[in-house]
């Protein structure tokens, strides 16, 4: 079983630009890569380079919101998507939001050189968790109906907010405690649109206790360490001192406040996602 | 025979894409760190890089009518003024997609 690790990268790294292909097998859960320019093997999960020429550098992650594609589209009405695949013969079952299994899963938020993982166990009900990693005040939201996984920064301009969640139609509402603004949940963006400026978007990923214990070794965990799962035996757990978490992509510029002519609605608006 | 099926996938592979220049490596772990219990346990097809093609990225309604559901999960991703939608059991397929969205290339991973 992979470890339902679902990650964006860019695939440049300075002027080389990569094409990557599925090499057929798993490493520590995660599904091995390779680049067709070097054929160095890329770990899924980390994104980093596990040999090759670029053995131990690490692709950027591209933020990303997963989500129900009805919500998607209620945020982004335009967006494009991905056709279906004639070889589409199986699907492999997103577990994410399955009760069985979401005491089994975590989120990862990197910041810079700074990671931690967050149980999706350790949600309070309304699925909004507030943080701070590093000195970055963050938000992370595990919203069941609809489905919507997304880290934000709290800060807005030279600001810091906290926020509470209203699941409104196809999509949570991320009010700011004690004042008026708005922001959707699946794309950051304010509500109405261009009233506030947007939220800025985190790098984040989904992942299983066991894929996490295998490629993020010695991360800190939020709220402590977890209780030992069941079968754990001599296996090595998150908390056990060992390699330290690999740097990640540095925080994106603040976005640019909302032009006061700007066009409402679509895709044209300024907020950025990466 | 997990080990065995990894060979075997190597094997089949290699004589799948004879020529590509530098595609696949031998040994990819050669060096990896100790092994894990599963590490080269078969997943999965081995798959060369697949690039989205313009003429796959369909509409919302065009996506509708070709059967992807408004409760299908989906990776959704906005590069500058780009927009789009992946699919999680599409991108399953490969478990990699290639793309380029507002001039930024980007992989896409399950």
């Amino acid at each position: 079983m992979k470890c339902q690790s679902a990650v964006v990268y860019e695939r440049k790294i300075g002027e080389q630009l990569f094409s990557f292909g599925n090499l057929g097998f798993v490493v520590d859960r995660a599904m091995a890569m390779y680049d067709a320019e070097t054929g160095s093997s890329w770990n899924q999960a980390t994104g980093i380079a596990m040999t090759g020429t670029h053995a131990g550098t690490q692709l950027v992650v591209v933020p990303a919101s997963t989500t129900s594609l009805g919500a998607w589209l209620a945020s982004y009405p335009n967006s494009g998507v991905i056709a279906p695949s004639s070889e589409l013969t199986w699907r492999q079952k997103v577990r994410i939001w399955d009760p069985a299994v979401a005491d089994s899963l975590l989120l990862v938020v990197q910041i810079g050189p700074l990671s931690r993982a967050y149980p999706l166990s350790r949600f309070p009900e309304s699925g909004l968790l507030h943080d701070t990693l590093g000195d970055e005040p963050i938000a992370l939201l595990f919203g069941r109906r609809p489905k919507v996984l997304a880290a934000y920064s709290r800060r807005v301009g030279a600001e810091v907010i906290e926020l509470d969640a209203r699941p409104v139609t196809e999509d949570i509402e991320l009010l700011e405690r004690g004042g008026r603004r708005r922001w959707s949940a699946v794309s950051g963006r304010s509500r109405p649109l261009r009233s506030a400026r947007p939220l800025r978007k985190l790098a984040c990923l989904p992942i299983d206790r066991a894929g996490l214990e295998l490629n993020y070794r010695g991360i800190d965990l939020f709220g402590g360490p977890l209780p030992p799962a069941p079968g754990d035996g001599e296996r090595a757990t998150a908390t056990t001192p060992a390699a330290p978490v690999p740097p990640a992509a540095p925080l994106p510029p603040d976005p640019a406040p909302p032009p006061p002519s700007a066009p409402q609605g679509g895709e044209s608006d300024d907020d950025r996602s990466r | 025979m997990p080990i065995t099926g990894g060979v075997a996938s190597f094997v089949l592979s290699s004589l799948l894409w004879p020529q590509a220049p530098g595609a696949r490596p031998d040994s990819p772990l050669d060096g990896y760190g100790p092994p894990a219990p599963n590490d080269r346990v078969v997943a999965t097809r081995a798959r060369p890089p697949r690039t989205l093609d313009a003429s796959e990225v369909l509409s919302p309604k065009a996506a509708l009518m070709n059967g992807i559901g408004t409760d299908e999960t989906v990776l959704g991703v906005k590069v500058g003024d780009a927009v789009r939608a992946y699919p999680i059991a599409r991108v399953a397929v490969e478990e990699v997609l290639n793309d380029t969205v507002d001039n930024v290339a980007i992989a896409i991973t399950w």
